[in-house]
C-alpha cells in the first residue's frame, strides 16, 4: 500500500514535472527581461521620446526670459535626429519585422532634414518601396529640397501597387516641382500632367485636408491663373469695416496683395 | 512687417501704388482693434474669418503672410511665401512704379 503510494506520487510528480517547466518557461526571466520583441523596443523608444518632449515642453512653458528659453532649448530640446540613431539601429537590427518600417517612417518624417532621414529615406526606398505605409511619408516630401524626393516618389509611382500610396506620390511629385521653385516649362507641364492625373483617378482619395481631387484643382488653378505672368483673377468682397472693395478698382496701380493674420 | 509697410505706404503716397490686405483673422472686432492699434493705414478684404475664407482658398494660400505683386495692368509680377526683406520687395515694386509711370506717359 506504502508502495503503490509512493509509486503514484512519482508518476504524478513525473507527470507534473514537465508542466510545472513549461509555466516557468512562460514568466520572464530575470536573464531574459533585456530580450524585448522589436515592437516592444520600439513602444519604449516612442515612450522615451515623448516623454523627454513632454519634459522639454513643461520646462520651456515655465521659462520666462528669451535667455532663459534660448537656455532651456539648448539643454533639454529633445532633437529627434539625437533619437534618429536608435530608430536606425533597430529597423537595422530586425529588417525584417514590422517594427522596422514604423522605426524608418518616424526617422524620415521626424528627421527628414538631417542625414537620418536621408538614410531612413534610402532604406525604405530599399527595403519597403512595395510597403502600404509608404503613404504616411509622401506629403512629407514635398517640401525637401535636393533629388532625393523626387525619385523616391517616382519610385513609389512605378513599383508600389497600393492606390493610396501611388495617389500621395503622384500627389506629392506634382507639389515637390512646383515648390522647387526650379521648376522649368517642361518641369511645369509635367507637373500639371501630374495633377490631372490625381483628378482623374485619385479624386476621393483622403488628403490632410479634404480629398487629393479637390487639393490637385486648387493647385491646377494655382498654376492656370495664379501663377507670374498671369492677369490676377478678380478679387470681390467686403473690407474690414463692411465697406465693398474690388481689386480691379485699382487697375492702373501697382498693387501688393497682402495676406495677413494678426497672429 | 507692419512698420515697414507704414513706412512704404507713407512714401509712396502720390505714386500709382497700393498695398491691399486680404485679413484671414476670426474675430473681426479684434481685427478693427489690431487695425487703429498698429496704425494699419491700408484697406484690407475681411476673408470670412478664417485662414479658408473665400478669397485664401481661391489663391491657393497655404502660409501667412504670402504676397504677391501686381503691375499696373494686374499682372503678377511676384509672390513671396513670407515677407521676402525690405530690400528685395521694396525694389521690386519701385521697378514696377516706374514701369507703370512710364507707361502713363508714353500711352501704352
Amino acid at each position: 500500500m506504502l508502495r503503490d503510494l509512493l509509486g503514484l506520487t512519482l508518476v504524478a510528480a513525473l507527470c507534473v514535472a514537465p508542466i510545472v517547466r513549461a509555466q516557468d518557461q512562460d514568466k520572464p526571466k530575470p536573464d531574459n527581461a533585456g530580450q524585448l520583441t522589436p515592437v516592444e523596443k520600439l513602444r519604449d523608444l516612442l515612450k522615451e521620446y515623448q516623454k523627454a518632449q513632454e519634459e522639454f515642453s513643461e520646462v520651456y512653458s515655465k521659462a520666462k526670459t528669451d535667455e532663459e528659453r534660448n537656455k532651456v532649448f539648448t539643454e533639454k530640446y529633445p532633437n529627434p535626429e539625437k533619437f534618429a540613431d536608435r530608430f536606425l539601429k533597430l529597423a537595422a537590427d530586425h529588417p525584417k519585422d514590422t517594427a522596422a518600417i514604423d522605426a524608418l517612417v518616424w526617422t524620415a518624417t521626424n528627421a527628414m532634414y538631417g542625414p537620418s532621414g536621408r538614410k531612413a529615406l534610402e532604406v525604405l526606398a530599399r527595403d519597403h518601396i512595395a510597403s502600404p505605409k509608404m503613404a504616411e511619408i509622401c506629403a512629407r516630401l514635398v517640401y525637401m529640397p535636393g533629388d532625393q524626393a523626387p525619385k523616391l516618389l517616382r519610385k513609389l509611382i512605378a513599383e508600389n501597387q497600393h492606390t493610396e500610396v501611388k495617389a500621395q506620390a503622384t500627389m506629392a511629385l506634382a507639389q515637390n516641382m512646383l515648390r522647387s521653385g526650379q521648376a522649368d516649362e517642361a518641369q511645369v507641364k509635367e507637373a500639371e500632367a501630374l495633377l490631372e492625373e490625381v483628378v482623374a483617378k485619385f479624386a476621393d482619395v483622403k488628403s490632410f485636408q479634404g480629398t487629393l481631387g479637390e487639393a490637385a484643382k486648387s493647385e491646377l488653378f494655382e498654376l492656370r491663373n495664379l501663377a507670374v505672368g498671369k492677369v490676377a483673377p478678380e478679387i470681390q468682397g467686403d473690407d474690414i469695416d463692411g465697406k465693398p472693395m474690388k481689386l480691379s478698382e485699382f487697375r492702373g496701380k501697382v498693387v501688393v496683395l497682402d495676406f495677413w493674420g494678426h497672429w | 512687417m507692419y512698420p515697414h509697410e507704414r513706412s512704404l505706404v507713407k512714401r509712396l503716397e502720390g505714386k500709382p501704388f497700393v498695398l491691399l490686405g486680404i485679413n484671414s483673422d476670426n474675430d473681426r472686432q479684434e481685427t478693427k482693434e489690431n487695425v487703429k492699434k498698429e496704425e494699419i493705414t491700408w484697406r484690407s478684404w475681411w476673408d470670412g474669418g478664417s485662414t479658408q475664407g473665400p478669397i485664401a482658398s481661391a489663391w491657393n494660400v497655404k502660409g501667412w503672410p504670402s504676397l504677391s505683386i501686381l503691375d499696373h495692368k494686374g499682372t503678377i509680377r511676384h509672390k513671396f511665401l513670407g515677407f521676402p526683406g525690405e530690400e528685395k520687395f521694396d525694389s521690386a515694386i519701385e521697378a514696377l512704379i516706374e514701369e507703370a509711370q512710364k507707361a502713363a506717359k508714353g500711352g501704352e
